[in-house]
C-alpha cells in the first residue's frame, strides 16, 4: 500500500514531469516552425543547383558538338582545297611538261622542218591551254570571294548574243557544224544583268557544245518567261552526250567525262563549275539533260528585273544585220596600218614580239624601257598611239599615263599588262588609258585595238602633210628668214668651238636642233641632233669634224630657201606683234 | 570663246621660233597673238592685257621659263601656260606640272603638237 504522503509526492512529480514535457513539446514545435523555411530554402537551393548543372552540361555538350562540326567543316574544306590544289597542280603540270619538253628538243636537237613545226605547234597549244586554266581559276576564285557581286546594268540582248555568235562561229565552221540562234519572241531588247559574266557563261556553254560535237548542229535557244521574269538560254548539241554517272559530278572542278577527255577535247574542267556558280549568283540555275551518243542540252536560267509587255519586241531589230556582215571567217587577217606606235615595255622578249606584230601591220614601233623614257619620248616625238606596260621600273605605267594626260597629251594610250582584274582596269582608265590589251598577247585583240586607233595604210601620211606645209608661203618666208641668220650663227659656233666653250655650244646646237626641226630642215635637224648627242656624251674630240659637215649642211639649207624665196622678204615684226 | 577671240602670247628668245609658232596658230584660226622675247617682257605684257594662253620657252636668257611660269601663275592664275623646251626630261615635266603648267611641248614640234595643246586648253575650259 502506498501511504497518502508518498502518493502526493508522486503526483507532484508526475505533474512536474508533465509540465516539463509540455514545455519541451512547445519548444520543439517552436523550433520546428522556425526551421521549416530554412529547410524549404535549402531544398530549393539544391533543386536549382541540380538544374544549373544540367544546363551547363547541355551547353558544354552543344558547344562540343558545334566545335566538332566546324572542325569537320574546316577539315573537309581544307581537304577540298587540297584536292583542288592537287588537281590544279596536275592540270598545270601536264601542259607544262609538253611545253618544257618540246622547247628543250627545239633548243638541243637539230629538228627537221616538220618536227620543228610540230614542236612549236604543241608549245603554242599547251601554252594557250595553260592560259585558259589560269584564267578559269582566277574567275572561279573571283566568284567565290565573299564580297563578289555581279554588276547590274542595261545592255542589248541581241548585240550580246550576236557577239557570242561571232566568237564561236569560227570554231563551229572549222568543225563543219551548223550554228543556229533561235529567238523565241517576244523578247526584251534591253536586259539588266551582268553582261560580262553572262557572255562568259554563253561562250563557255557554246564552246563546250562545239567541242563535244563531231557532226550536226549546235543551237542556241533564247526565250523569256514573263510570269517569272526569267531569261532562258539553252544550248543544244548533237554531240557525244553525258552518262547519268558523269552528270552527278559534272559541276565539281576538274572532272571531265574521263581522263582522256582533256587530251582529246581540251578544256579546263572548270567551265561548268563557273557557269553553275554564276547561275546561282544570278538567282537562276543551270540544268543539264543529256543522252549518251545523242547529245546534250544545257539550259541557263537567270532572273532579270521585270520587263513591261510594251518593252518586249516581236522580231529581230534591224541593227543585228550589221553584226551579221561584220562576222569574220576563221583565220586571222592582219590589218594594213600606218603610223608610229610608242611601246613602253621593259621586257626585251615582249618588245621583240610586239615589234614583230607591229611590223606585220606596216606601222612603226618605237620602244621605251621604262615610264620615264615613255613620258620623255611621247613628248619629244610624234606618235599615233602609245602602248603602255603598267608594271615598269623607275616610273610605272599609271604614273606615266597620268603625267602625260595632265600635260595635255591627246593621243590614245592603251594599257598593256597581264593584269586583268576589273578594278585595276578602272584605275588605268582613270589615269587616262583608252583601251586595254592583255598579256600574253591575243593577236586578234592586239590587231583589233591597233586598227581602231591607227589610220589605214591608204590614208595620207603625216609626213606628206608636213611636206605640203612647204608650199605655204608664210612658212617659206619664215624658213628663209631663219636662214638669213645662219651666217652669224656659224661664226658664233666657230667661236665657241675655238674657245672650247662647250656649254655655249650645247645651247647653240640645241636651239639649232629645235628650230631647224620645226621649220622642216630635216637634214640639218638630223645632223644637229647627232652633234647634240656627241655633246651630251661629252665626246668633244669629234666636234670639229662634225662642224665641217654642219657648215656644209647649213649652206645647202640656205641655198634651198633662196631658190624658193625670191623677193618675198619678210621682217620678224611683220608677224605677230 | 571662239578661237579668234582667244588671246595668246608667245614667249621665246628666238625670233624665228616666235614667228613660226605665231604662223602655226594663225593657220589654226587664232589671230589674237602677241610675242615677247623674254620672261620680263612677257610679265610686263601680261600685266597690261589679260591673256588666255601663254606659250613659254623654258631655256631663255635673263630669267628662265620656269621662274617666269611661277610668276605668271601668281600674277594671272587664270592664264593657261604651255611650256616649250628642247628637253623632255621627266624632272622638267614634273616641275612644270608642279608650277601649274597646262602643257609641255618639246622642240622641234609639229603642228599637231600645237593643236593638241590647244585642244587640251579648250577641254580644261569646259
Amino acid at each position: 500500500m502506498i501511504d497518502k504522503n508518498t502518493e502526493q509526492t508522486l503526483l507532484a512529480k508526475i505533474a512536474k514531469l508533465e509540465r516539463e514535457l509540455q514545455c519541451q513539446t512547445e519548444a520543439r514545435i517552436k523550433a520546428e516552425a522556425e526551421l521549416a523555411p530554412v529547410y524549404q530554402q535549402s531544398v530549393e537551393l539544391a533543386e536549382s543547383m541540380n538544374l544549373l548543372s544540367a544546363h551547363f552540361e547541355d551547353i558544354i555538350t552543344a558547344q562540343t558538338m558545334e566545335l566538332a562540326e566546324s572542325r569537320d567543316i574546316a577539315l573537309s574544306a581544307s581537304k577540298t582545297k587540297s584536292e583542288f590544289l592537287a588537281n590544279m597542280s596536275h592540270e598545270i603540270r601536264t601542259p607544262l611538261t609538253s611545253i618544257i619538253g618540246f622547247a628543250n628538243s627545239l633548243a638541243d636537237e637539230h629538228l627537221g622542218p616538220q618536227d620543228t613545226r610540230l614542236a612549236t605547234a604543241s608549245i603554242i597549244r599547251n601554252s594557250l591551254h595553260l592560259m585558259n586554266i589560269i584564267n578559269d581559276i582566277l574567275d572561279l576564285s573571283k566568284i567565290e570571294q565573299q564580297n563578289f557581286s555581279l554588276e547590274q546594268h542595261a545592255f542589248n540582248l541581241f548585240e550580246l548574243i550576236g557577239e557570242v555568235e561571232n566568237q564561236v562561229s569560227a570554231q563551229a565552221m572549222e568543225k563543219e557544224l551548223s550554228l543556229n540562234v533561235q529567238y523565241h519572241f517576244p523578247l526584251p531588247t534591253t536586259l539588266i544583268s551582268d553582261p560580262t559574266w553572262l557572255k562568259q557563261v554563253l561562250l563557255n556553254l557554246c564552246s563546250n557544245a562545239i567541242k563535244f560535237t563531231h557532226q550536226g548542229t549546235v543551237t542556241i535557244d533564247i526565250s523569256y518567261h514573263q510570269q517569272h521574269s526569267k531569261m532562258v538560254m539553252a544550248v543544244t548539241d548533237s554531240g557525244i552526250g553525258i552518262s547519268a554517272q558523269q552528270l552527278d559530278k559534272i559541276f565539281e572542278p576538274f572532272t571531265q567525262a574521263d581522263a582522256t577527255t582533256t587530251r582529246r577535247y581540251g578544256g579546263t574542267g572548270l567551265g561548268l563549275t563557273i557557269c553553275n556558280k554564276l547561275a546561282q549568283l544570278m538567282q537562276g540555275q543551270l540544268l543539264i539533260t543529256s543522252e549518251p551518243k545523242k547529245g546534250s542540252c544545257f539550259t541557263f536560267e537567270f532572273s532579270i528585273p521585270e520587263v513591261e509587255s510594251a518593252q518586249l519586241c516581236h522580231r529581230l531589230p534591224p541593227q543585228l544585220k550589221v553584226l551579221e556582215v561584220a562576222k569574220t571567217a576563221a583565220g586571222l587577217t592582219v590589218p594594213g596600218l600606218r603610223g608610229r606606235i610608242l611601246v613602253a615595255e621593259d621586257n626585251r622578249d615582249t618588245q621583240n614580239l610586239v615589234a614583230l606584230y607591229i611590223k606585220k601591220t606596216g606601222a612603226t614601233a618605237v620602244f621605251a624601257g621604262d615610264g620615264q623614257q615613255a613620258v620623255e619620248k611621247a613628248l619629244a616625238e610624234d606618235f599615233d598611239l602609245v602602248l603602255m606596260d603598267m608594271q615598269m621600273p623607275v616610273v610605272n605605267g599609271i604614273e606615266a599615263t597620268a603625267i602625260l594626260r595632265q600635260i595635255g597629251f591627246q593621243k590614245p594610250i592603251v594599257s598593256f599588262t597581264a593584269n586583268v582584274i576589273k578594278d585595276e582596269l578602272k584605275k588605268y582608265q582613270a589615269a587616262g588609258c583608252n583601251a586595254h590589251i592583255t598579256k600574253p598577247i591575243d593577236r586578234a585583240q592586239f590587231f583589233a585595238v591597233l586598227a581602231k586607233y591607227l589610220p589605214g595604210a591608204d590614208t595620207p601620211t603625216n609626213e606628206q602633210l608636213n611636206t605640203n606645209m612647204l608650199d605655204d608661203e608664210e612658212f617659206t618666208n619664215i624658213r628663209a628668214s631663219y636662214m638669213r641668220g645662219m651666217g652669224k650663227l656659224v661664226s658664233t659656233l666657230d667661236q665657241a668651238v675655238q674657245q672650247q666653250n662647250w656649254s655655249q655650244l650645247a645651247v647653240l646646237i640645241h636651239t639649232l636642233k629645235g628650230t631647224s626641226g620645226s621649220l622642216a630642215f630635216n637634214a640639218l635637224y638630223t645632223l644637229a641632233n647627232d652633234i647634240d648627242q656627241q655633246i651630251k656624251t661629252r665626246q668633244f674630240d669629234t666636234i670639229s669634224r662634225y662642224m665641217a659637215a654642219l657648215k656644209q649642211e647649213i649652206q645647202l639649207a640656205v641655198a634651198s630657201t633662196k631658190v624658193n624665196v625670191g623677193s618675198n622678204r619678210i621682217d620678224d615684226n611683220k608677224l605677230g606683234r | 570663246m571662239t578661237d579668234a577671240q582667244t588671246k595668246i602670247l608667245v614667249v621665246d628668245d628666238v625670233a624665228e621660233l616666235r614667228s613660226f609658232l605665231a604662223g602655226c596658230l594663225k593657220q589654226l584660226g587664232y589671230i589674237n597673238i602677241s610675242q615677247a622675247k623674254d620672261g620680263l617682257d612677257a610679265l610686263q605684257q601680261l600685266s597690261v592685257e589679260p591673256t588666255d594662253i601663254v606659250f613659254l620657252d623654258i631655256e631663255m636668257p635673263k630669267q628662265n621659263g620656269m621662274e617666269t611660269l611661277r610668276q605668271i601663275r601668281q600674277q594671272s592664275p587664270k592664264t593657261f601656260v604651255i611650256m616649250l623646251s628642247c628637253y623632255s626630261s621627266l624632272d622638267n615635266v614634273k616641275e612644270a606640272i608642279g608650277c601649274g603648267a597646262g602643257g609641255f611641248i618639246v622642240k622641234p614640234f609639229s603642228h599637231e603638237k600645237i593643236s593638241d595643246a590647244l585642244l587640251h586648253f579648250h577641254k580644261q575650259q569646259k
